[in-house]
């Protein structure tokens, strides 16, 4: 262990011989005053040598560091002289600390020796850079003291400006205005240079009383810092310089450098060496003494290794013992009076707002500080088990103004406000390797850069976040200088930064994670302690048990349609509606008596009065004037030869039979007077029914000859019914042997016909536009078949409804003839000059017809009047 | 299934259409063979539907459901009638009796509900103007009266000089709307049936 | 005396009563007692006039004489026989409402070969027909100048004209008019003109078609009633 060196950044081990880590690249040995010494493994902390090293110590507990320093008075060699200071007992107890304690111990002022304000806890070492081994070689280290004369260089150049007195401006004097970056800049500290001010300034009257500076607790002048009284540490860690520890601060008046004078309020010194402590400057051993703050509340030097001023809570112990926490600890000296905590070091003891009383290692170890360390520190005051001053100063308010300005870095420590700018360069950081960037204005100072801040100080961040985020509140961040990295405890937990409650409640994840049960993950990692499994105990893993339990059986889904209300309200109306149209409508009973029945019924008393006077009282006569298509049917008739084969196609309804029968009997009549032969075929079932009908109708007793062989059916063949419409006929039309179901070839009727082409007329009795058109389509597609059809001429004879939708079919020629209604058998029957049914039933029809026209006439003017009248009404009404 | 019968039906259409138009030796033949075919499918599907027409009523019968009287009195006609006419074609006799039970029963109903129309579409006539008062409801209503006028023959009554060619120009103006219209039916029919031969229209449940 | 002429005279005078009391009672028991009756004779007709005069002659007796109309027929016409007769079968299946999916077969025979025949029938009957009869209206230019070819002229360009109106009526092709997005669409002005000339022939000719129905239904009252008044002195 004595032959290795800890990196201040990576905390590992490396060679003692090697400048640079091997793993980080840091420097292991800081070049210039303040840097970061390697850190040595810890060792047990040792006794401090002497208690005259700690008159100027405070009572209450003091960091490490401080406690270094001290020790490395006492030993009188300067102040950052790394000899050790055996007197304290203190490995790691700079010399010029340990005879700074010993000068201090001489003063009026600065011989109450105080307990030791913090003692290092067990095991831990001091900083490299407190120790002389930080300035000196490794090896030099495992020295209890470093040797008086291998002082560093940083040292020596504080001796030689010193011993050539150069005059310079006020010092530390002026407050505290030296920037930790002076130092990082790497050349001469500026607290160097202000040493060497002092020095100067001290030796002129008008110099402001340099403890200003360094007294911000009000302190007055000519005060020891409590850290520089001697306050024997328990166990002041040794530090391999000879030097440390053997001249303590017996005389820290005469011989402490300027800004140690400041602190401990006495005028500067107008020694030959104003710049360097006495003891560091004779080349002692710093006085045994240690300050105050570096020790141990029982008056046990502080253990800078494991503990320090930012040393790392435990996790679990909660927040606010951070190097935040830490650093704003307004850590203010008092250097009132000895045994008085210093303001400067009270203001470390102010804990930071919301912070759970969670002690630094090194004030842990202040409460309970070794036995060993109080008896071996000689002239230490007061007993070992009260609470250093120092120790309690961290946890009073600081002082709201002090009288003298609080250096920088001494405000950064520990101060909850951040530090005003200061009017002078301030007093540069203890712990800084390279040149660290100029804070700006306003935000506090921190003494020790993150960046080479060693293990036990980077790994305050994690647990002290985690702490916070226990308390709601967001981690107190160390405050580190802008530009800055901080130092990354390489094997600490690295704190997640903490949000404030407005943020958190902004989360989205929030209001998702809100109904898990299981808390955040990060903090339940940390915080929670395993109760179940072979990990039962720990901290800080996985909670495995939660995992297993969280598995819930997945959520099942509906299968049903989720629907709203408003979608279930549209598809009923959606039913409603579809239902309708299938529900057929209500027919609303008809009264018995109505209007509208009332009415009907005149309507058709009337019509059929007129019919019945029709009938009684023929008055109507006959249109004379036959229409052309009728004459033409006529003229075919009368051209027929004698046993002319006829087709005749009976396609009409029984309830049109009276008007085809008015229609149809002359023309029969007129073919019997032709003796045609006559074929009947039909597409309606009735068709053959309404045939024999109509041939015992045209019978006649004034014609009884020609009309006798129909009425015996010779002179007609029933060819029969044609079943599927267009299909039948089609059948029928192209071969009338196969689609006539009667079709007998040796009838007399059909002896020379074989085909359709064969008949001389044919004759298409219809009622509807459909069978007609339906004959005279297929009529006309067979054509190509069967050669001559198209000649054959087709005369319709057809009702009052379809005749006018057939006559088209005259202009297409393919009909010949047309004879339409009861008008058209009256006119062929005059033609005839045989009256017969038509004659018989005209003047009914005509009487009727016309009653129908006044009807119409006249309730279509009453109707369309009163409907003008009703629809003005209805426009007035509106 | 349904693919089979729409090819039956796509496969004899096509050929009976191309028989209409091409006078090829086996179109011909096989239309009128598949024609011929059809003719006696149609009288079978008659025959269903007559057989559907007593099941509904039988069964209206047997579920004594209102107006199952009509429905007795319905059935009773038709099995009489049928008895009759198959005594006949049994018998052959020298007058069938079927046809004038036919013309005695089926004649005067439709007769008579003709005849019944009659009065009632009078009687719509009259309304006609009260329903609607367009100009096209007022040209139908007295197209209507004119050719009602037309067809008792009074113009020829009066004997009104130009009477004829009145009369004549009277039953030649339908023609020019009623060619349109038998063209659009025409077409429609058409078309109704292409679309029954190339598939897209399946009315036989394919 | 009761002649078997008598008694259906009778039957027919009742019959016809019976129907005729429609017009004073409206639908009443009597009514439908006739119409009913009507029915079922029809119904009992049709069935034996399509048994006997279409599935005797045509599909029985060939099968088992093997002649159709005295005409013999082959024995591959015989066996092609068989074709109709299954079919036949088969459509009964669609009154059984688990089996009736086997008589989609000759419905659909039925429905493509009378398709196909409305098809050849309308093409070549009416609209070749028609078409060329609007054309052949025109007289010749060399009876233009006549009185006969004038009229005959102006007969035609009405015939032309109301033909093609009628049609544009019902023309319901219509575009959105991009000018209009929130007008619905609307036919062109052109169509729009001729639909309404179309409007006036189609109006023309409904009105003849209604008088002709109405003449032709007082026409079967006028028969009607004259049954009654010639039939009642026999009663």
């Amino acid at each position: 262990m004595a032959d290795q060196i800890r990196c201040p950044m990576c905390s590992r081990l490396n060679p003692a011989d090697l400048d640079v880590c091997q793993y980080c690249q840091a420097r292991l040995k800081p070049l210039i005053a303040g840097s970061t010494p390697p850190v040595p493994p810890p060792t047990p902390p040792s006794q401090p040598e002497t208690p005259s090293q700690n008159a100027d110590q405070p009572s209450e507990e003091a960091p490490d560091w401080l406690h270094s320093l001290r020790g490395k008075e006492e030993t009188g060699a300067s102040e950052w002289d790394n000899t050790a200071e055996s007197s304290s007992g203190e490995e790691d107890i700079p010399d010029w600390l340990s005879r700074i304690r010993e000068k201090s111990d001489s003063g009026p002022e600065e011989t109450a020796p105080e307990p030791p304000a913090s003692s290092p806890p067990a095991g831990n070492e001091l900083p490299d850079w407190l120790t002389g081994a930080t300035f000196e070689e490794p090896a030099q280290q495992s020295q209890p003291s470093a040797p008086s004369g291998d002082l560093p260089d940083w040292l020596r150049d504080i001796r030689e400006p010193d011993e050539r007195s150069a005059p310079g401006p006020a010092g530390p004097a002026s407050g505290p205005e030296e920037q930790p970056g002076d130092l990082a800049s790497g050349g001469e500290p500026g607290w160097l240079e202000q040493l060497r001010s002092q020095q100067m300034v001290s030796d002129s009257p008008s110099a402001p009383p340099p403890s200003a500076a360094f007294s911000p607790g009000g302190a007055g002048e000519n005060q020891i810092p409590d850290w520089l009284q001697s306050s024997p540490p328990p166990q002041p860690p040794q530090p391999p310089t000879p030097a440390e520890g053997s001249t303590g601060s017996e005389q820290p008046s005469e011989d402490l450098p300027e800004w140690l004078s400041n602190l401990m309020g006495e005028p500067p010194s107008t020694s030959s060496e104003p710049s360097i402590l006495p003891w560091a400057a004779a080349g002692e051993e710093p006085p045994a003494q240690t300050p105050d703050f570096t020790m141990t509340g029982a008056g046990q030097p502080m253990d800078w290794g494991g503990a320090a001023v930012f040393s790392i809570p435990e996790p679990g112990e909660g927040a606010g013992s951070g190097p935040a926490q830490m650093g704003q600890e307004n850590i203010s000296p008092s250097l009132e009076t000895p045994g008085e905590t210093p303001d400067w070091l009270s203001s470390f003891g102010e804990p930071s707002p919301g912070a759970d009383q969670v002690e630094p290692d090194w004030l842990a170890s202040l409460e309970n500080p070794p036995a060993q360390s109080q008896a071996s520190v000689p002239g230490e005051p007061g007993p070992a088990v009260e609470e250093p001053q120092y120790y309690a100063s961290l946890q009073q308010t600081p002082p709201a103004e002090s009288p003298e300005p609080t250096p920088d870095w001494l405000e950064a420590l520990g101060s909850d406000q951040p530090a005003p700018p200061p009017a002078s360069e301030p007093t540069p950081a203890l712990l800084f390797e390279e040149s660290l960037p100029t804070p700006p204005p306003g935000e506090p100072v921190e003494p020790f850069v993150m960046a080479d801040l060693p293990d036990w100080l980077s790994a305050l961040g994690p647990a002290e976040s985690g702490q916070a985020k226990e308390s709601g509140q967001p981690p107190a961040q160390p405050s580190t200088p802008k530009g800055t990295e901080p130092a990354e405890p390489a094997e600490e937990a690295i704190v997640p930064a903490e949000l404030p409650s407005w943020v958190q409640a902004m989360r989205p994840i929030e209001s998702v994670a809100a109904s898990s049960a299981a808390p955040p993950p990060s903090q339940e990692t940390d915080q929670r302690i395993e109760r179940a499994g072979p990990l039962a105990g720990l901290k800080g893993i996985l909670p495995a048990e939660p995992l297993v339990a969280e598995y819930r059986k997945p959520p099942t889904y509906s299968v049903k349609l989720q629907t709203s209300e408003s979608q279930k309200r549209y598809a009923q109306l959606l039913d409603e509606m579809l239902a309708n149209e299938t529900e057929p409508l209500a027919h609303r009973a008809e009264r018995l008596i109505s209007s509208q029945r009332v009415l009907r019924l005149v309507v058709g008393i009337l019509v059929v009065a007129a019919v019945l006077l029709g009938s009684f009282y023929p008055f109507m006569p006959i249109p004379s004037q036959p229409a052309v298509e009728m004459s033409n049917l006529y003229n075919a008739v009368e051209a027929l030869p004698g046993s002319a084969p006829v087709l005749m196609v009976f396609d009409y309804e029984p309830a049109l039979a009276g008007e085809m029968e008015s229609a149809a009997a002359p023309v029969l009549d007129h073919l019997m007077e032709k003796g045609a032969r006559l074929s009947l075929v039909t597409t309606s079932p009735t068709g053959q029914a309404l045939a024999d009908r109509l041939l015992g109708s045209v019978f006649t007793p004034e014609a009884p000859d020609y009309q006798q062989p129909y009425l015996d059916r010779q002179a007609v063949i029933d060819l029969g019914y044609l079943a599927g419409g267009p299909a039948g006929i089609y059948s029928f039309v192209i071969n009338p042997g196969l689609g006539a179901p009667r079709w007998a070839a040796d009838n007399s009727n059909l002896q020379d016909v074989h085909s359709l082409a064969d008949y001389r007329q044919i004759f298409l009795l219809t009622d509807s536009l459909d069978t007609g058109r339906a004959w005279l389509e297929q009529l006309a597609a067979a054509g190509p078949s069967v050669p001559g059809l198209d000649e054959v001429p087709v005369m319709l004879v057809t009702s009052a409804q379809a005749a006018p939708l057939l006559r088209p079919y005259l202009d297409s020629r393919q009909a010949d003839g047309l004879l339409n209604g009861l008008m058209g058998g009256a006119q062929y029957e005059q033609l005839l000059q045989r009256p017969g049914v038509a004659n018989r039933r005209w003047d009914s029809f005509a009487g009727g017809l016309l009653a129908a026209i006044v009807l119409v006439v006249v309730g279509g003017l009453v109707n369309g009047t009163l409907s003008l009248f009703s629809r003005r009404k209805t426009k007035d009404e509106a | 299934m349904k693919p089979v019968a729409t090819a039956i039906a796509i496969a004899f259409g096509l050929i009976v259409l191309l028989g209409y138009f091409l006078p090829l030796p086996p179109l011909p033949a096989l239309r009128d063979t598949f024609v011929g075919w059809a003719v006696i499918l149609a009288a079978i599907a008659t025959l269903i539907g007559v057989i559907n027409l007593l099941a509904v009523h039988t069964n209206k019968i047997s579920l004594q459901q209102p107006g199952n009287g009509y429905s007795l009195i319905l059935i009773a006609a038709f099995i009489l009638t049928l008895i009759l006419g198959l005594w006949e074609i049994l018998t052959s006799p020298a007058a069938p009796l079927t046809r004038q039970v036919v013309n005695s029963i089926q004649f005067p109903v439709e007769a008579s509900l003709m005849g019944v129309l009659a009065a009632s579409l009078a009687f719509a006539s009259i309304r006609l103007l009260r329903r609607r008062r367009s100009l096209f409801a007022i040209l139908f209503f007295v197209a209507t009266l004119v050719f009602l006028v037309a067809g008792s023959g009074l113009f020829g009554i009066l004997n009104l000089p130009g009477a004829d060619y009145l009369q004549t120009a009277l039953d030649r103006l339908p023609v020019f709307g009623g060619r349109g219209l038998l063209l659009g039916v025409a077409l429609g029919s058409l078309l109704t049936g292409l679309r029954v031969l190339v598939g897209a229209d399946r009315p036989y449940g394919g | 005396m009761f002649t078997m002429d008598v008694i259906l005279g009778f039957v027919s005078f009742l019959l016809t009563l019976l129907v005729l009391s429609y017009i004073l009672a409206g639908d009443n028991p009597f009514f439908r007692v006739a119409t009913y009756a009507f029915i079922g004779v029809a119904a009992a007709y049709v069935v034996l006039v399509v048994f006997q005069q279409v599935l005797w002659p045509k599909l029985v007796l060939p099968l088992i004489t093997g002649t159709q109309n005295g005409v013999p027929l082959t024995q591959v016409q015989r066996v092609l026989l068989l074709a109709p007769l299954l079919g036949g079968l088969l459509l009964l299946t669609k009154l059984s409402p688990g089996f009736s999916r086997f008589g989609s077969f000759p419905m659909a025979y039925l429905v493509g070969v009378g398709a196909a025949v409305t098809v050849g029938g309308v093409v070549m009957g009416t609209i070749f027909s028609q078409s060329l009869a609007a054309i052949n209206l025109f007289p010749s230019l060399s009876q233009v100048g006549t009185a006969q070819g004038l009229v005959a002229l102006v007969d035609a360009l009405f015939m032309l004209i109301g033909a093609l109106a009628t049609l544009f009526y019902f023309y319901f092709g219509a575009r959105t008019r991009s000018r209009q997005p929130g007008q619905p669409p609307r036919r062109s002005r052109f169509i729009e003109g001729l639909a309404w000339v179309g409007q006036i022939f189609i109006a023309i000719t409904f009105g003849s078609l209604f008088a002709g129905v109405y003449i032709a239904a007082l026409t079967a009252l006028v028969e009607r009633i004259s049954f009654l008044l010639n039939f009642s002195p026999i009663l």
